[in-house]
């Protein structure tokens, strides 16, 4: 007996359908079984995701409130992605788009440029801190990965620093936050909830990456360097451009989120400014397969398991850790069933299955 | 268990009674191997004999490596069976056949170049003192085999230091040291000098008359007919026939091999006039390798209108970093670069397309293409900045274009828009050709340009390069393979350690000559 | 006096800090001569430290604690395993999932273990020696430091000088090489990155039951990417990574002892000093090595033999 695996020449399209859905009941289950372990029903738990998400006005905006974010950190690490780079940092990245913007809203005036200028100097702060690494990576070919994520802890000790120190609001008893920004700062929301314009922006952003990097030259290139470093280099291309510019590019996006959610969302600088929204980037990264059309429908269903994820800590306190855990099974789920994709696997002993086929 | 033993025992009786049999050492049956789309061995027969030295001749894509890639236990066949001395065997790894006695030595050394020779040849073999090191007793044991058959090589350096032909040697050794009843090597002397071949041909001999059993893969005739006792011809898969050597000759294999009678040689029309202007410059250029080290040491060439000049050498002595420099991927250290009366120097690889250079580089999968993309996209790769308008890709003229060259260059493709890595290696080379070309250049650097095809396919790009040549256009030939060289060359350069040892116009061109300027040796005047 | 005796403290701080690094960096070391990388250190250290510290709290036995935080390391290096060398994926993705599974099954079990007191490993005095001059500081360690100590010379001999060694090598560098020489490369990578996440869970245990004695979400706090760094700057040799995973264990130690004296810097700052220091650390070797072996040529890449067509 012995297991045979070959190239797939093509694969049956159904595939492509049913290896997310499966991916997706599986890690359902899987979870669910967790959820047992600790005396939770699954089922009830599941529910409660559901209803909370889609049940109210309230949830079904917030549903959106908590996807838009992860659209920009999936894009954040998709186009480096798209250039063969692992952005392991939009968590850096976004924090420090957070703290800029808040140093604007916090001390910057006249009010009618403060916006604006939160928007430029989110970008600008994401940018700078995705240019480090990106700069050691093309200078010193420093791996991306490890740099990207140290980094994060700098970006959100440095946050810590600043709302324990000397951006500490002056009403905030012992919480580590800043003074609410005023009005003008703030980011404008629709329908009596939470719902901002941050949330129409990064939609709008997430088609304007599409275009970029499917339609244009600049998008050509990226795709060359991701395909064939070398061949790049054959082709004229700078190597080293793209990586930085790659990386330039999802940085100010992350940025930008980091902006939106202060701006938007908290309305003041705080600790904790995102619950992870940089990691979640690099599951919808993968699940979209760096395509930013499919990042905003990734970006969904993660949108979806952070409001179920609060809603089963508020009514069973469940740990949001539950969110990462099925975050890592859906792609793992995924990968491994890509596997089926490309090979396929018989098992048999040699020959006799292939002896038929010859005649 | 039973039931093997006396099947064993019967087999042993049969070749115990046939006389012809029992000189056999191997035999493979009906050996079949399916690849996804390809069928590389239909029912192939090879019968080889105790201590001779057997070649498997074909083409490119003929089968050749697959059918002994099976023997190696690399591969697990489809169908058929193998008889190795004596015993129906059914390998499941190369350790299986190592440990039945069957050596191989693959066209792409597999060597850990960051290890010693020693190490090398130990790699995976038990010595006494396993699991430790017996470095003392290996030694010995090697300096017995090296004076045996003639084999040397330094122990103690590592692969990455040693060139081709000390590599291929360790290659051997670590056959030998294994004690292989049979040998097989895979297109051994493409990576030689004339000189190094008739020694290997010398140690393959000395094999044959201490009893081993040797299979020579090849697609050279003439290597065939000169160092074996019987070949076996493969074409597209199967055996079409098993010959005495002394009883054949190369025109009777190359039809056997082909299918048809082939005009072996294509050569290019002298150029009437041996002035031309000089389209290409090349000053005294130095540079290093990707190792730091210094790997072109003051190089002068001159390449003319419409001439081929070929650039001779075994590969590793700078030919890549010379494709490198003028293609504007390397970096020049010293020198300069004339292009058409314009210094070049300093010109990046888009300014250098731009003006006309094209290349066939030498590693077409790992520099020449983006293996994911599709061929249409591959076929602007160079060119992309050429099919944009205002920043964006135009789709349209994309797909005419490509449409238009998969057409005129005979590529063979489902869709221009599958991805180019699913082509075969001989249409990724038309790919590649179709792009370079398609630009109207004024130059072409070739390297190795039909290395891994068929005849078809290298009588295609051979008729390329002449009438490219024809139209007044030049073209820098990189070759290892000196026939191809001496037929399509106008003048031939030879290149050795990053030096030009020679240059010869063609009618003054001799193999003899240029083999020891390949070597690093010197010509009596 | 008190200079002496704050370097002696330091010193012997450091091993302790530094020994947790240095089980997962030598680890990392084995699975990625092996050609296959783990970026999910993080992930498989924590899962050892939870794992340990829960397996002490309920068994009072903190040596239970520490073998079963090398199992639990060892399960989530069985799945990287059979996903990177039995179905060839890639690397990199298995080994981000593996970081954010083991963070989030540590945070979602470990729950109730937080502000828990488990029973923790305790210091021996090998015989006299802890009487020497700093002897207190060198001599005076659980026996998981010396170990860890121990383990630098076994595997460097392992890898240089056994078979073992030059199998593991081969594979690493060249697997096709590997393969023609009748070495099983599958299986081969397959257990060296089984042992890389033994050792790394062991890493973790310790870093729970002998240095932070504590259990809190997320305790490795980046300590699975120092390492994964500490390999780069150990130039994949073990007898080098022990210098590394003591500097940083110092560096670690050092950044609470200078606020402890109250140096005026804030806590955020000095917390701040590994990321960096790491980075720093990490652009040193790739400078330095540039010329030098380096990496295994194979690292990252699956093997996969019948891939010519």
């Amino acid at each position: 007996m012995q297991i045979r695996i070959e190239k797939r020449l093509e694969t049956p399209k159904i595939v492509y359908i049913i290896i997310p859905v499966a991916s997706i009941l599986a890690s359902l289950l899987f979870v669910g079984v967790l959820l047992l372990a600790i005396g939770v029903n699954p089922l009830e738990a599941y529910g409660v995701m559901l209803s909370r998400a889609f049940g109210t006005k309230f949830g079904f905006t917030e549903l959106f409130v908590k996807t838009a974010p992860i659209i920009l950190t999936g894009l954040a690490v998709s186009i480096p992605l798209r250039a063969g780079l692992w952005n392991i940092g939009a968590e850096g990245q976004l924090y420090m788009g957070a703290f800029a913007a808040s140093f604007v809203a916090l001390y910057f005036s006249p009010p009618v440029i403060v916006l604006p200028l939160m928007v430029l100097f989110g970008l600008l702060a994401g940018m700078a801190w995705a240019s480090i690494p990106g700069f050691l990576k093309a200078k010193f070919d420093l791996n991306e990965i490890i740099s990207t994520l140290l980094l994060n802890y700098v970006a959100i000790y440095w946050v810590e620093y600043l709302v324990y120190g000397p951006m500490r609001g002056k009403e905030v008893y012992n919480f580590p936050y800043s003074d609410l920004f005023n009005d003008y700062a703030i980011l404008p929301r629709f329908f009596g909830t939470r719902f901002h314009v941050g949330v129409i922006i990064s939609f709008l952003i997430a088609i304007a990456i599409y275009i970029l990097i499917t339609k244009t030259s600049y998008g050509f290139a990226v795709k060359i360097v991701g395909s064939n470093p070398k061949a790049a280099e054959f082709a004229g291309i700078s190597r080293k451009k793209i990586i930085i510019s790659t990386m330039l590019i999802g940085g100010a996006i992350a940025g930008f989120a980091g902006m939106m959610e202060v701006s938007g969302l908290h309305l003041r600088l705080r600790a904790a400014v995102s619950p992870g929204y940089g990691y979640t980037g690099i599951p919808v990264a993968l699940l979209a397969r760096g395509n930013p059309l499919f990042v905003m429908v990734a970006a969904f269903l993660f949108g979806l398991l952070y409001v179920g994820g609060s809603a089963m800590q508020t009514t069973f306190g469940i740990p949001v850790a539950i969110v990462d855990v099925f975050q890592a099974l859906v792609v793992l789920f995924i990968i491994g069933g890509d596997f089926f994709t490309r090979y396929s696997i018989s098992f048999g002993d040699k020959g006799e299955k292939y002896e038929g086929e010859k005649g | 268990m039973g039931v093997e033993l006396t099947s064993n025992l019967d087999s042993g009786n049969k070749t115990g009674n046939n006389k012809t049999e029992s000189k056999k050492i191997l035999e493979m049956r009906g050996i079949t191997k399916i690849f996804p789309g390809v069928i590389a061995n239909d029912g192939v027969d090879l019968e080889v004999n105790v201590g001779e030295i057997h070649g498997l001749l074909g083409e490119n894509g003929a089968g050749k490596t697959t059918l002994m890639s099976i023997l190696y236990g690399l591969y697990r066949p489809d169908g058929g069976e193998i008889i190795f001395d004596r015993e129906k065997v059914e390998f499941h790894s190369p350790g299986d056949a190592i440990r039945a006695g069957i050596g191989m030595v693959h066209q792409h050394f597999m060597l850990v170049s960051k290890m010693t020779a020693l190490n090398n040849i130990l790699l995976g073999y038990r010595t006494p003192k396993d699991p430790l090191m017996d470095y003392e007793w290996a030694r010995k044991r090697i300096e017995k085999l090296s004076k045996t058959y003639g084999i040397e090589v330094d122990f103690d350096e590592q692969i990455i230091n040693m060139s081709v032909g000390e590599q291929q040697r360790v290659e051997i050794l670590k056959a030998l040291f294994r004690d292989v009843k049979l040998l097989i090597l895979d297109e051994p002397t493409s990576v030689l000098t004339p000189i190094e071949t008739e020694r290997l041909f010398k140690a393959l001999r000395r094999m044959s008359e201490e009893g081993l059993t040797v299979i020579f893969i090849t697609h050279k005739l003439r290597e065939a007919l000169e160092v074996t006792d019987r070949i076996t011809v493969l074409r597209r898969g199967k055996n079409v026939g098993t010959l005495i050597t002394k009883d054949t000759n190369e025109r009777d294999l190359a039809r056997l091999m082909v299918g048809r009678e082939v005009e072996m040689i294509i050569e290019k029309k002298r150029k009437e006039s041996k002035e031309g202007k000089a389209v290409l410059r090349i000053e005294a250029v130095h540079a290093r390798n990707d190792r730091g080290l210094p790997a072109l040491k003051g190089i002068n060439l001159i390449v003319k209108q419409g001439e081929i000049l070929g650039l001779a050498g075994v590969s590793g002595n700078g030919q890549k970093e010379l494709e490198e420099v003028i293609v504007g991927t390397r970096k020049i250290e010293k020198g300069r670069l004339i292009f058409n009366g314009e210094d070049i120097t300093d010109y990046g690889v888009a300014r250098r397309v731009a003006l006309g250079i094209s290349c066939i580089p030498e590693d077409r999968i790992e520099t020449g293409m983006a293996p994911s993309l599709t061929v249409e996209e591959n076929l602007i790769l160079r060119d992309y900045v050429k099919f944009t308008k205002n920043g964006f890709m135009d789709f349209e003229v994309i797909e005419k274009h490509a449409e238009k060259l998969i057409d005129e260059f005979g590529i063979r493709t489902p869709s221009p828009k599958v991805a180019a890595r699913t082509l075969s290696g001989g249409n990724i080379q038309r790919l590649i050709i179709a792009r370079e070309l398609s630009r109207n250049p004024l130059l072409l650097v070739a390297s190795q340009p039909t290395r891994g095809l068929d005849v078809a396919g290298i009588e295609y790009v051979r008729k390329r390069l002449i009438s490219f040549a024809e139209e007044g256009k030049a073209v820098l030939l990189i070759s290892e393979d000196l026939e191809e060289i001496m037929q399509l060359s106008d003048r031939i350069v030879v290149i050795y350690e990053g030096e030009i040892r020679g240059v010869f116009e063609r009618e003054e061109a001799d193999l003899e000559k240029i083999g020891i300027l390949m070597s690093g040796g010197a010509l009596e005047n | 006096m008190i200079e002496a005796e704050f370097l002696a403290s330091l010193i012997a701080a450091s091993m302790r800090a530094g020994t947790p690094l240095l089980f997962a960096t030598l680890g990392e070391i084995v699975a990625e001569r092996s050609g296959v990388l783990n970026l999910g250190l993080e992930g498989v250290m924590v899962s050892g430290a939870m794992t340990g510290f829960y397996v002490s709290l309920v068994t009072g036995n903190p040596w239970l604690g520490v073998l079963a935080g090398g199992i639990a390391g060892l399960l989530l290096a069985l799945i990287h395993a059979f996903f990177t060398v039995t179905l060839k994926v890639d690397q990199a993705v298995t080994g981000l999932m593996l970081v954010l599974l083991g963070l989030g099954l540590t945070g979602f079990l470990g729950r109730d273990l937080v502000g828990q007191v488990a029973t923790y490993i305790q210091p021996v005095n090998i015989l006299f020696l802890s009487s020497l001059p700093y002897g207190n500081a060198i001599f005076n360690h659980d026996p998981v430091v010396y170990v860890g100590i121990l383990l630098v010379p076994l595997l460097w001999f392992l890898m240089n000088k056994t078979r073992y060694g030059m199998e593991l090598f081969a594979v690493g560098e060249n697997p096709e090489a590997a393969d023609t020489m009748g070495i099983p490369v599958d299986r081969v990578r397959f257990l060296a990155v089984l042992i890389g996440g033994f050792l790394a869970g062991i890493g973790g245990a310790h870093l729970s039951l002998a240095y932070a004695k504590v259990w809190t979400d997320g305790l490795t706090a980046g300590r699975g990417w120092i390492c994964l760094a500490l390999v780069i700057f150990s130039g994949w040799m073990p007898q080098r990574a022990i210098f590394g995973a003591y500097l940083f264990g110092g560096l670690d130690v050092l950044s609470f002892k200078l606020q402890a004296v109250g140096l005026g810097v804030s806590y955020h700052f000095m917390r701040m000093i590994p990321y960096i220091f790491t980075i720093l650390v990490l652009l040193f070797s790739v400078i330095r090595e540039r010329e030098k072996f380096g990496a295994p040529s194979a690292l990252g890449k699956p093997y996969i033999r019948e891939q010519k067509f």
